[in-house]
């Protein structure tokens, strides 16, 4: 047994156990109760793959998209002072404190059939977006983005403009700066928030109920799938067990390959 | 420095106190506003005047230099150095004058400036910056690589400079895997591989100890002597100043107290800053009757005429023993030794060794004793 600090009162290691036992235990259940034996079977299956294949393409689908607009953001809200940033940055962060369902009615009202700006496009092409496969897409970026751009945005203001500014002397213009200076230098801490975005984009489910439906095969992602299992339909309930084991492991991969455990773990925290 | 008895000469003849050049007698002035800096320059120098709004003062200075110059900017701090470095870099904008370098207004406080990568000013600070993600080499390629030289040029021009420096066996090592020595040398070769038109040093050894910093002194004096940089450094190292600048400025809450060579600002100090980066001590008393009267009542024959008259002590000059009658108020570390401030206000600097006498501290009865052969004599407008 590890020694306990000195300055650690004795009633912290009860209720720190506690909390412990209300993480791990619900997980550990699951693996005691999951068709090991079954489990590769059940993997393959038609719905199930269906399911994983869906939610692979779309989590990463997403993923490109909160890269390619979050960096851009993180580093306007990283160079911009005073209140301006500060509303830029409440703007940007609402997804995070959203509760799912109700940016999934966001969404439908943006770009539903009689949305806002759905109603026009629908006019325009004769298309809608909701209950698509690209609106998994259109959900899970929302719901992510802000990851992406908290961590981007922290890196970046750590980091300070130094190295910028040394680069720009030298002669660089500010694309050439940013190409071989500023992106470089952020690659570390981008590729945990890129992690956690996947991560919260593979696991979205209430925007995307809400605004992609539950389609199998176009719109049923894991989450949708597991849920619609123990409603009594979809796919079977050893098959949404045997998914929610595999969600498990994906999150556990997930969390080294963030660097948020592991080595590296108290440098990215 | 009450009752300092007036000392017999160690010279056994009526000595003559060195008195300074003409131009100090007429324009020593113990303040006023700064010297005005003349027409602009018709060469590709630096011509600036520098007007910055902060939030404790405005600083409002003027600097010039010839190419191929090197000028020291001195001050406590505070005084602006730092923003008149930020002005000159192009990273703050000007509210009045103008920046001219190298035939280009730079920025004249109305239209937009020129932006900080095509202004050929380079700046090396404290921190060397040297980027951690690339190789040495590649550090010091970025400025020629980034004016679009091609890959070869480049590295040649490089491993030619790193050669210079010492440092060719690391020319593939990561940035991030040297000393601090070490990258501030890659931080000068990279600076000079773009052959700036201004080169900004901002306390570029102080993070550096003692021997390495005295080794790259003594290189950057090689490198920038020898490619005829043009160069503003500010410094509190009495070291980088006398090794590095051939004229001074003192700059203090925004404006230019004194300017002119090195050796004058420093031996003859303007100001009470100047004085403690020389480690000169300012006394301000009179001629009469071809003695100097110091203000603590000593006194020694000079030949000059009557009058007002401001007294150099260079440090080599004082000696003190236990046991007189005048009073030390404080002992203070000096830039070139130790500082000792007399409960009537004078103040003067001596050398390092003085620092370990036991009974120099303050309240302690001193006797002073003053060589004044080693004075220098200036006038009091």
């Amino acid at each position: 047994m590890t020694a306990l600090s000195p300055g650690l009162p004795r009633w912290a290691l009860p209720l720190a156990a506690a909390g412990l036992l209300v993480v791990a235990a619900p997980v550990l259940a699951l693996a005691s109760r999951a068709p090991w034996g079954n489990l590769p079977a059940l993997l393959t299956s038609g719905p199930a793959l269906s399911a994983l294949g869906l939610s692979m393409t779309t989590a990463l689908a997403a993923t490109a998209l909160c890269l390619l607009l979050g960096v851009p953001a993180a580093l306007v809200l990283a160079r911009t002072t005073g209140r301006l940033a500060d509303i830029l940055r409440a703007v940007m962060l609402v997804p995070l404190v959203l509760p799912p369902m109700v940016s999934g009615l966001a969404l439908l009202l943006l770009l539903g059939r009689r949305g806002v700006l759905g109603q026009p496009l629908a006019d325009l092409t004769g298309h809608t977006l909701p209950f698509t496969t690209p609106a998994v897409v259109v959900a899970q970026t929302f719901v992510a983005l802000p990851f992406l751009i908290v961590s981007a945005e922290g890196a970046l203001r750590t980091s300070g403009q130094a190295y910028e500014r040394t680069a720009a002397s030298l002669g660089a213009r500010p694309a050439r700066v940013l190409r071989t200076v500023t992106l470089p230098l952020l690659a570390p801490a981008l590729r945990a928030g890129t992690v956690l975005c996947f991560a919260r984009a593979l696991g979205e489910f209430g925007a995307t109920a809400l605004f992609a439906g539950n389609l199998p095969g176009v719109t049923q992602t894991m989450p949708l799938a597991i849920y619609t299992a123990f409603n009594g339909s979809g796919v079977g309930q050893d098959v949404a067990v045997a998914l929610s084991v595999l969600l498990v492991v994906v999150a556990l991969v997930l969390l080294v390959a963030s660097g948020l455990v592991g080595r590296s773990g108290a440098r990215h925290a | 420095m009450r009752a300092m008895r007036e000392r017999t000469l160690r010279e056994p003849a009526v000595p003559e106190l060195v008195v300074s050049e003409p131009s100090v007698l007429e324009l020593a002035v113990t303040s006023g506003p700064a010297v005005p800096s003349g027409p602009a320059l018709p060469g590709p120098g630096l011509d600036a005047h520098v007007v910055v709004r902060r939030s404790a003062f405005t600083l409002d200075a003027s600097v010039r230099l010839e190419p191929g110059d090197r000028l020291a900017v001195i001050g406590p701090n505070g005084a602006g150095k730092s923003t008149l470095l930020a002005a000159l870099a192009g990273h703050l904008r000007l509210v009045g004058g103008r920046v001219v370098l190298a035939g280009r207004v730079l920025d004249d406080g109305r239209r937009p400036g020129v932006p900080p990568h095509r202004r050929g000013v380079v700046m090396l600070g404290q921190d060397p910056l040297v980027f951690p993600h690339l190789s040495v080499r590649r550090n010091v390629e970025y400025g020629p690589r980034a004016h679009g030289m091609t890959r070869t040029e480049a590295t040649r021009r490089a491993i030619e400079l790193l050669e210079r420096l010492e440092l060719g066996t690391l020319a593939d090592e990561p940035g991030a895997a040297l000393s601090g020595g070490q990258r501030q040398r890659v931080a000068l070769a990279r600076a000079l591989a773009v052959e700036p038109s201004l080169l900004l040093l901002d306390e570029p050894f102080a993070s550096l100890d003692v021997a390495a910093a005295a080794r790259l002194r003594g290189a950057t004096l090689d490198l920038l002597a020898e490619r005829g940089t043009t160069c503003l450094v500010v410094s509190h190292d009495i070291l980088d100043v006398a090794a590095l600048a051939g004229q001074t400025v003192v700059l203090e809450a925004g404006q230019v107290t004194d300017r002119g060579s090195t050796p004058r600002v420093l031996s003859e100090p303007r100001s009470a800053f100047a004085a403690t980066v020389g480690g000169i001590g300012v006394l301000d008393g009179q001629v009469v009757d071809g003695r100097y009267l110091a203000p603590g009542g000593w006194s020694v024959p000079v030949d000059a005429a009557p009058g007002p008259a401001r007294v150099f002590v260079p440090p080599d000059a004082v000696a003190l023993a236990p046991g007189g009658s005048a009073e030390v108020g404080s002992v203070t570390a000096a830039p070139a030794g130790v500082a000792v401030t007399f409960v009537d206000g004078a103040r003067l600097f001596l050398t390092a060794r003085w620092a370990v006498k036991p009974w120099l501290a303050p309240g302690a009865l001193v006797d002073v004793r003053i060589d004044p052969a080693k004075l220098r004599l200036g006038r009091i407008s």
